[in-house]
C-alpha cells in the first residue's frame, strides 16, 4: 500500500504568479515528511497538486513506477486531511469514515469503521454528527477517514492549526502514534517550525514556490543552507561579519566559515548562541524574565543581538559564541 | 454539458427576438406608435422606481434601524404584497375608484366633488405598481441595513458624528447599492407587467408585444416592440449586479447586530401606522374589496377547479424542470461567473418577450417535424421552456448560495475518498444544498402561479390557468367572477412568500425579525 511518491519539477502558475516553481520532493514509505514554509509560499498548493486537486503546469508525479500526473483525484489513492477537516456535515461520523469504502461489503465496512473509530477513542461518537464534536474530535475523525481506505499516502494540510494551543500537543501525539502505526507514507504541510520538528522524519523547507533545503529536522536546524532556511526553523539573529582565513569575524567573536570566500559576510545566531564566556564584553539592556530564563539585548560596538540567558546578567557580560548555534554565510 | 443545454434553453429565445426584430418590415407598426409606447413605458418605470424607492426605502429604514409597536410582525408582513400579482391590485383599485365605486361615491357624498384620482391612467397604474413592487426595495435595503456591522456606525460615533450624521455619512452610503438593486428589480417588474397595465388601459411596450401577437399574429412587430425592453433589461440587470458587487465588497470583518433606536411615543405610532397602511393598501383593501365582489357573484366552480389544477400542475412541473436546470448550471459553472450572468438576462426579460422569442425557434421545429408531437404537448413544452428560461436565474441564486456555503475542502475530501465529480454532486453537494433547492423550486412555483403574458401567448387552446381566467373575466368587467381565481392565487402564494422571507432572513446573520 505504501509507495515512494516522487514530485519531479512540479510547476503551478496563477496568472503571472508562479506559486510552485520547479519543486522536487520525495516522500518515502513509512516516513513522515513535513513541508515547512511561511504562509503563501506555495506549500498548500504543492499538496493540492500532489492530491490532484490542481492541475500541474509542468513537471511530473510518480507513485511507485506509475506516472499519476494526469489521474483525477479520485483515482490517485491519497488520503487527505484538511485544515478545516472538511467533514461532511450531513453525514454521521460513521458515515463520514465509511464514505470512501463503498467497494467493501456492508459487514466488512462496518467492522472497519468501528475498528478505526475505536483506535482514536471515538467509538461512542459514531452516531453523532460532525457539528456535535469538539475540534480535537473532528480532527481525529478526519484523520481516520483519510486512513480508512489504506491509501498509498496521507497528506495533511495544516492539520493542527484550527485547534486551541493547549490541545495541539495532545492531538499531535495521538496523530503521530496513529500515522506511525499505520506505516503510511505521510506528508504534513505546516507553517509551525516546532510542529514540523516534532512530527517529521524528513523535513523540506519551502519559500516562494521553491524548496530551500531537505534533510532531517536536526540537520536542517543545525546546518541551514541559507539565512532564509535558518529563519524558517526558529528565531535567528543576523549580524555582519568579515570572512577571512576560514573564519567569520564578528563583534561577538569568530565563527567557522569553511569554504566561504574572503570578504564581507553574515553570521546567523540562534537565541542560545551567546552565553557567558571569556571573549567579548557586551552591554546588557532590555532585560526581561521569560520563564525558562532571561532575554536580553547584548550590544558590542553598535551591533545588537537578542539572546536567551539562563542566569540573570549584570549591566555588562563577558560572552562567547556557541559554535553549535551559529553559522556563517556570504 | 448540462450547463450548455441549460444556457441554450435560456438564451435561444433572446437571440430569436433580436433576429426576428431585425428581419424584414412587413408589419404596420408606425414609428409614432412605437415612440408613444416607449415613452409610456419609460415614464411608468420612472414613477414606479421613484415611488418604490421612497416607500420601500422608508419602510426598510424604519424596520431595520428603529423599534416601534409591531416592528417584528411588520418585518415579514411588509413582504406579503409580493404574493399578489399586480393585476389583482389593479382589479381592486380600478373597481374601488370606479365612477360607481365605493370610494368615489363616498367622497362625492362627503365633499360634493369627485376625488382627483383616476385609476385608468398612467398615474393610477404607477400607484398600483408601487404598492405591488415596493417589497423588492424593502427586502434588499433592509437586508443591507441589518447586515451593516454596527461597529462601523460605532466607529463613526467615536469620531464625533451624531446619530443623524452617522446615518447620512456612513449607513446610507453603505446601503446605497442595495437601494439601487431593489429599485432595479422593481423597474424590471414594471416593464415586464402586462396584466395590470392592460387592465388599466395603459399602452406600454409590453402590452404592445402581447397585442401584436394575440390580435395581429405578427411576431415581427412583437419582436420589434420587445427590442427596447430587452435593452432596458440588460441595463437594469447591469445596475443590479454592479450594486450587488458593491454590497458584497463592503468588507465587514466582524459582524455585530445593529443597534435599533427606540422611536419616541408619537413617532413610533406614526411608524406603525405607515407600515400598517402599506399592508392595508397593498393587500388588505384591494383584496378585501375583491373578496366582497366575489362573494356577491356566482362563480363557475368547475372552471375554477380546472384552472387551479392547470396552474398548480404547470407550476409544479416548471419548478422541477427549472430547478433541475439551474442546479446543473450551478454545479458545473461554479468556477465561472459568465454563464450565470447570461442567464440573469432571461430573468430581466419580460415574459411576453420571452414567449415571442420562443415562438420563432418553435415554428422552425414545427415545420421540420410537423407530426411528431401533438400541438397541445408542444404548447405545454414551450410554456415550460419559457418559464425555465425566464426563471432559471432566480432559481440559480439560492442554489448557488447554498453550494457556496459548502467549503472547497469538503468537495476535495470527497474526491480524495474516491468519488467522481458526479458522485460528489450526488452524495455531498445535492444533499447539502437540498434546502436551497427547495427554496429555488418554491420561488419558481410562485412566479409561475402569478405569470400572465407568457402564458397568454403560449398556452394551448382552451388551457386556462388561474391568472388567465382572472384576466378573461376582468376584461369582461365581471370582477366578481375574476375575484375567485385572483384570490386563489394570493391564498396559495401568501404562505409560500412568508415562508420564503423568513427562511431567507434566517440565513442572514442576526436578522432575527
Amino acid at each position: 500500500m505504501t509507495d515512494t511518491i516522487q514530485v519531479i519539477g512540479a510547476v503551478r502558475r496563477y496568472g503571472g504568479k508562479t506559486a510552485v516553481d520547479g519543486v522536487d520532493l520525495t516522500l518515502r514509505p513509512g516516513r513522515i515528511t513535513c513541508l515547512l514554509g511561511p504562509s503563501g509560499c506555495g506549500k498548500s498548493t504543492l499538496l493540492r497538486l500532489i492530491a490532484g486537486l490542481e492541475p500541474l503546469d509542468g513537471g511530473r508525479l510518480v507513485a511507485g513506477n506509475q506516472d499519476i500526473s494526469d489521474l483525477p483525484p479520485e483515482l490517485r489513492d491519497f488520503g487527505l486531511v484538511f485544515q478545516d477537516y472538511a467533514l461532511f456535515p450531513h453525514l454521521r461520523i460513521e458515515d463520514n469514515v465509511a464514505f470512501g469504502l463503498t467497494h467493501l461489503p456492508t459487514v466488512e465496512r462496518r467492522a472497519r469503521v468501528a475498528d478505526l473509530l475505536a483506535r482514536v477513542r471515538l467509538a461512542d461518537r459514531a452516531r453523532a454528527f460532525p457539528g456535535e464534536l469538539s475540534g480535537g474530535e473532528q480532527q481525529r475523525v478526519a484523520l481516520v477517514r483519510a486512513l480508512a481506505r489504506s491509501p498509498r499516502a496521507v497528506l495533511l494540510d495544516e492539520p493542527f492549526s484550527g485547534l486551541d494551543s493547549h490541545l495541539q500537543t495532545e492531538v499531535r501525539s495521538v496523530t503521530l502514534d496513529l500515522l506511525q502505526s499505520s506505516g503510511a507514507t505521510v506528508l504534513i504541510v505546516t507553517h509551525d517550525a516546532e510542529e514540523a520538528m516534532q512530527m517529521a522524519d524528513d523535513l523540506a523547507l519551502m519559500t516562494e514556490g521553491r524548496i530551500l533545503q531537505r534533510g532531517t529536522p536536526e540537520a536542517c536546524y543545525r546546518d541551514p543552507v541559507s539565512i532564509a532556511a535558518a529563519r524558517l526553523l526558529g528565531e535567528a539573529e543576523i549580524i555582519p561579519a568579515t570572512v577571512g582565513d576560514g573564519m567569520a569575524h564578528t563583534a561577538f567573536g569568530n565563527v567557522a566559515a569553511t569554504g566561504l570566500a574572503d570578504g564581507p559576510g553574515q553570521v546567523m545566531l540562534r537565541p542560545d548562541a551567546l552565553g557567558p564566556g571569556t571573549t567579548v564584553r557586551a552591554q546588557v539592556s532590555k532585560l526581561r524574565f521569560v520563564g525558562q530564563g532571561w532575554r536580553a539585548t547584548l550590544s558590542v560596538d553598535g551591533v545588537s543581538v537578542t539572546a536567551r540567558l539562563t542566569e540573570r546578567p549584570g549591566d555588562t557580560l563577558l560572552v562567547d559564541i556557541n559554535p553549535e548555534a551559529a553559522r556563517a554565510f556570504r | 454539458m448540462g450547463a450548455i443545454l441549460a444556457a441554450g434553453i435560456a438564451l435561444a429565445p433572446l437571440a430569436a427576438v433580436v433576429i426576428v426584430a431585425l428581419g424584414p418590415m412587413v408589419d404596420s407598426l408606425t414609428g409614432e406608435t412605437f415612440r408613444r409606447y416607449a415613452a409610456t413605458s419609460a415614464t411608468l418605470a420612472l414613477l414606479v422606481g421613484l415611488g418604490s424607492a421612497l416607500i420601500g426605502g422608508l419602510a426598510a429604514w424604519l424596520v431595520a434601524l428603529h423599534d416601534f409597536p409591531g416592528r417584528r410582525v411588520f418585518a415579514w408582513a411588509l413582504v406579503t404584497p409580493l404574493a399578489a400579482p399586480a393585476f389583482v391590485l389593479a382589479y381592486g383599485y380600478a373597481s374601488l375608484f370606479d365612477v360607481a365605486g365605493p370610494i368615489r361615491t363616498a367622497w362625492r357624498t362627503a365633499f360634493g366633488w369627485d376625488p382627483p384620482l383616476e385609476m385608468r391612467t398612467l398615474w393610477g397604474a404607477a400607484i398600483v405598481m408601487v404598492l405591488a413592487f415596493y417589497p423588492y426595495v424593502y427586502l434588499t435595503l433592509r437586508a443591507a441595513l441589518v447586515n451593516t456591522s454596527s461597529s462601523l456606525a460605532e466607529a463613526a460615533r467615536t469620531m464625533g458624528l451624531s446619530r443623524r450624521q452617522t446615518f447620512w455619512r456612513v449607513t446610507l452610503p453603505l446601503a446605497r447599492p442595495a437601494l439601487a438593486a431593489g429599485v432595479a428589480l422593481a423597474v424590471m417588474e414594471t416593464l415586464a407587467d402586462y396584466g395590470a397595465t392592460s387592465y388599466l388601459t395603459v399602452q406600454t411596450l409590453t402590452t404592445g408585444v402581447v397585442r401584436a401577437w394575440s390580435i395581429f399574429y405578427s411576431a415581427a412587430e412583437a419582436a420589434r416592440l420587445a427590442l427596447p425592453l430587452l435593452a432596458a433589461a440588460a441595463v437594469l440587470l447591469w445596475i443590479e449586479r454592479a450594486s450587488r458587487r458593491a454590497v458584497a465588497d463592503s468588507g465587514q470583518s466582524r459582524w455585530r447586530e445593529v443597534e435599533r433606536s427606540r422611536l419616541p411615543g408619537f413617532s413610533s405610532w406614526l411608524a406603525s401606522l405607515f407600515c400598517l397602511s402599506l399592508i392595508g393598501l397593498g393587500l388588505v383593501l384591494p383584496l378585501g374589496w375583491l373578496a366582497h365582489l366575489g362573494w356577491a357573484s356566482n362563480p363557475d366552480l368547475a372552471q375554477l377547479v380546472s384552472a387551479g389544477r392547470n396552474a398548480l400542475g404547470l407550476g409544479l412541473v416548471a419548478a422541477l424542470v427549472t430547478t433541475a436546470l439551474a442546479a446543473l448550471v450551478a454545479l458545473s459553472a461554479r468556477t465561472g461567473r459568465f454563464l450565470p450572468r447570461l442567464l440573469s438576462l432571461g430573468y430581466a426579460t419580460p415574459g411576453a418577450v420571452m414567449a415571442i422569442g420562443l415562438l420563432a425557434p418553435a415554428g422552425l421545429i414545427w415545420r421540420a417535424f410537423p407530426a411528431t408531437v401533438s400541438s397541445f404537448l408542444m404548447a405545454i413544452i414551450l410554456l415550460i421552456l419559457a418559464y425555465a428560461s425566464r426563471l432559471m436565474a432566480a432559481a440559480l441564486e439560492p442554489i448557488d448560495a447554498g453550494l457556496q456555503r459548502i467549503s472547497r475542502s469538503v468537495r476535495a475530501a470527497a474526491r480524495s475518498l474516491g468519488e467522481t465529480e458526479a458522485g460528489v454532486a450526488r452524495r455531498v453537494e445535492v444533499p447539502l444544498a437540498s434546502g436551497a433547492l427547495f427554496t429555488a423550486a418554491m420561488l419558481v412555483f410562485i412566479d409561475v402561479l402569478k405569470e400572465l403574458p407568457a402564458t397568454m401567448i403560449l398556452r394551448p387552446f382552451g388551457f386556462d390557468t388561474l391568472a388567465v381566467m382572472a384576466d378573461h373575466y376582468a376584461k369582461d368587467e365581471r370582477l366578481g367572477e375574476a375575484a375567485w381565481p385572483a384570490l386563489s392565487i394570493v391564498l396559495i402564494a401568501v404562505p409560500a412568500v412568508i415562508w420564503l422571507t423568513r427562511r431567507v432572513s434566517h440565513s442572514r446573520p442576526g436578522d432575527s425579525a
